[in-house]
Parts: structure tokens; C-alpha cells; sequence
């Protein structure tokens, strides 16, 4: 799901990069010293996931990861996503330097939004803690595919192939991403609930 | 001052970081002449390949679509060179589309294509008429040299020429063709070297700069939180 430089319209880039900018903005004011820690470490695993690679149909998806930082940082997987895709583009040639900016809102904004969407679910017992956190790592990668094909749509690709073609690839990674995201967040809130961005009751 | 000096580093590793990574792109693709073909490979990091992925051929000079096709399950796409571009004319610029956003180019500049001959009109008599070579002009009048030349009974001499012409033109089609024979291993080779992915350097390098960033954003941070408070 990391777009291509070249791929993409001036317009789109130019989007992308300044709602990028505002996450990131949004994220560093929320981030206070404590949780920093926190941030660089889930921006590692970002930066590390997308190196487990699943072969599917002509495409390779790749662990995301987008929803187990959402539920664990908020705002704060801005700046930590931002930062691994920086490297990711630097170091592995994943995505590049003109698209950082598109490709941070689409793995970031879905990520923030099943957390605030799913937060009161996360609050609450157990088995509820897990349905939220895997619905929030299934949904944010849904939604990071259908952000990536409207992207393209914005560039001139047609929406629906390219949104199938994502859907598509990327189900068995979803299905895999919900049940990490599920297990990481119901541990952490047994073993280390201040390391979590909503507060376990 | 400290914070300023801070500031500064930090700005020059931004420089640093692009101009390192001008042509960052995720999927790749390699390309090399092999005789009278192209063959591209195109693949993601890590041994996976792009099966059916859209390739295109362009001039790269003008920009004109010269043909595409799809790769198959191995990523593996090869076509006769077009006929424009044969001998070098033009250079080649191929264009990958792996679909989702993934795109990438290679080109094949036109010194690699210069050893293909002008497009052979008659490839199946002689073992390939085509590589520009000095005999060339000699043969023009003799259609079927092999068979006519020894029964004219033309001057001594000119027989000899053409007989050895001939025979240079047959040594340096074998001497190409092992030398492509050997060259394919090599040329695979460099081909699988290309894609290789990202390596541990790369890995524990990222790792770092990660630690090295988010320290600097806690050590900034430090810093102003006592200001504010006071």
C-alpha cells in the first residue's frame, strides 16, 4: 500500500502532505515525555511489519499495522507512522519521498479514527477489549486500502478495480492484523495499561 | 545556541536523507538484451515476484509507446527488441505497472542495443546476417554466398575475400553466441542482485534512526517543558 512516486497527480501529494502535517501536528501536541517511549517503540514495529510479506494474487501485501498503533497512541500514530514511512522510503525504497505524505494520511487517519470510533469498546471488559482492538486493526487497514484507491481515483485510476484489487489482496492481511492488534492490546491493558492512549476502567 | 546547533544537524541529515533518495520507488524492475530480446524481471523486495504486472516500452527520447505486455508468474516479461530501436537507435525506457500504486522504470540505454543488428530480413538462412560488422558490405551482391561463391569462376582473389569475409562473419556470430550463453548466468545474476530486498544494515540502521529521532523529540521536548511551566 505504499504508493509509488509518480504515481500520483500534484494536487493529491500536495493534499496529503498538508492533512499529513496536521495529523503529525495534532499527534506531537499530544505526545508529553511519558509517551514518547511508546511512540518510538510502536514506530519501530510499524517500520519492522511491513517486512513480513504475504504473496497474494499479482500484488504483496505486508503487515500494516496501523490499527495497533491507533489503539495504542491516538493522535500520536501520526508522528510514529510518519517517521517509519520516512525510513521505510529512505531505507527499503518501500513508497517514496513526494507520496510520504498521501501514504502517512491513509495508514494514519484510519488508525485515529477506529480509535476514537471504538474507544468507549476498548474501555470496557475483557472480551469486549478484544472486539474493539480487532476491529480496530481490521477496519484501519480496510480503511487505509479504500483511502489508497481513492487516491489513485483522485490520479485518474478507476475506483472500483483498484479499491477490489486492494480489498482483495489485502482480506488475509486484515483477518491477521485484527487478531495481533486484539492480542497486543488485551495483554497490554492486563500488564502495562498506561502505556495505552485510552484509559482502562 | 545549543538548541540552534540542533536544529542545524538536524536539517543536514534532512538534505542528506534527499538527495540519497531520489529515485525511491518499492517494486523493481531489471531489464538486459539478451541477443534479439529483452528480458525484464520485475519483483517486490523479498523474492516476490510481479506476476501479471503491465510493462510498457517507450522511446526515451520522445516518449512514444512502443509496446507492452504482462508478466508472468515468475515476473519475467521478454520481447523482441522493437524494430525501431534496433542497432542502438534509441534508447529504451520501460515502465512497470504493478498495479496499487506500484510503479517503476528501468532503462536500456541505446550503447546496449547497439550490438543487435538492423533487423534481419532473412533470418533463417545464414546464422544471423545481422551483427554490425565490417563484412556486411561485402556480401550484398551474393544472396546465398555459401553455394554460388566456389563455382563462379571469378578472379582467385576475390573469392578468397569473400570466402574469408564469410567465414569472419561465421566465427563472430559463434564467438556471440557463447558469449551470451555465458553471460546469462551473469546477467541473472545481477538481475536477482537488483531485487534483492532490505538487508539487516538496512533494518537495525532504520531501528536506530528511530531511537535517534524520537530521542532527539524527547530531549526537545526536555528542554521546553520546564520553560512553560515556569
Amino acid at each position: 500500500m505504499h504508493i509509488s512516486e509518480g504515481v500520483l497527480s500534484a494536487p493529491v501529494l500536495l493534499g496529503g502532505a498538508a492533512l499529513a502535517v496536521i495529523g503529525t501536528a495534532i499527534g506531537l501536541r499530544k505526545t508529553d515525555q511519558d509517551k514518547i517511549m511508546t511512540v518510538a517503540i510502536l514506530s519501530a514495529a510499524f517500520f519492522i511489519g511491513s517486512l513480513v510479506h504475504v504473496p497474494i494474487g499479482p500484488a504483496s501485501a505486508h503487515l500494516v499495522l496501523g490499527g495497533l498503533l491507533g489503539v495504542m497512541l491516538g493522535w500520536a500514530a501520526f508522528p510514529s507512522i510518519l517517521v517509519a514511512l520516512l525510513l521505510q522510503a529512505v531505507l527499503f525504497q518501500y513508497g517514496g519521498l513526494t507520496t510520504l505524505g498521501i501514504n502517512t494520511f491513509n495508514m494514519a487517519a484510519p488508525a485515529v479514527l477506529c480509535f476514537f470510533v471504538f474507544r468507549p469498546l476498548l474501555a470496557r471488559g475483557t472480551t469486549f477489549r478484544f472486539t474493539g482492538a480487532f476491529a480496530c486493526g481490521f477496519l484501519a487497514m480496510l480503511l487505509s486500502a479504500l483511502l489508497t484507491a481513492a487516491s489513485l481515483a483522485l490520479s485518474g485510476d478507476a475506483f472500483v478495480p483498484s479499491a477490489a484489487a486492494l480489498f482483495a489482496a489485502h482480506v488475509p492481511v486484515m483477518v491477521v492484523e485484527g487478531i495481533i492488534t486484539g492480542f497486543a492490546y488485551t495483554f497490554l491493558a492486563k500488564v502495562k495499561p498506561e502505556a495505552l492512549a485510552a484509559p482502562i476502567k | 545556541m545549543r538548541r540552534f546547533a540542533l536544529a542545524a544537524c538536524a536539517a543536514l541529515a534532512a538534505l542528506l536523507l534527499l538527495t540519497t533518495a531520489g529515485h525511491a520507488h518499492r517494486v523493481n524492475l531489471f531489464a538486459y538484451v539478451d541477443g534479439d530480446t529483452v528480458v525484464t524481471e520485475s519483483g517486490y523486495s523479498r523474492s516476490s515476484r510481479v506476476n501479471h504486472g503491465t510493462i510498457e516500452v517507450y522511446d526515451a527520447a520522445t516518449g512514444i509507446l512502443l509496446l507492452t505486455g504482462t508478466t508472468d508468474d515468475q515476473g519475467r516479461f521478454a520481447f523482441p527488441i522493437p524494430e525501431p530501436a534496433r542497432g542502438g537507435a534509441m534508447a529504451l525506457r520501460l515502465k512497470l505497472l504493478a498495479g496499487e500504486g506500484h510503479q517503476t522504470e528501468w532503462t536500456i540505454a541505446a550503447e546496449e542495443l547497439a550490438a543487435t543488428g538492423q533487423k534481419t530480413a532473412t533470418p533463417d538462412s545464414t546464422p544471423k546476417s545481422g551483427p554490425k560488422s565490417e563484412p556486411k558490405p561485402a556480401p550484398e551482391s551474393a544472396p546465398a554466398p555459401d553455394l554460388a561463391a566456389p563455382q563462379s569462376p571469378l578472379s582467385d582473389t576475390a573469392a578468397q575475400a569473400q570466402i574469408e569475409a564469410q567465414i569472419d562473419a561465421r566465427i563472430q556470430t559463434q564467438v556471440e553466441a557463447t558469449i551470451r550463453r555465458e553471460l546469462t548466468p551473469v546477467k541473472q545474476m545481477l538481475a536477482e542482485l537488483s531485487q534483492a530486498g532490505p538487508g539487516m544494515t538496512e533494518i537495525v540502521g532504520g531501528i536506530g534512526y528511530i531511537v535517534g529521532i524520537f530521542g532527539i523529540l524527547a530531549f526537545i521536548k526536555s528542554r521546553t517543558r520546564p520553560k512553560d511551566r515556569a
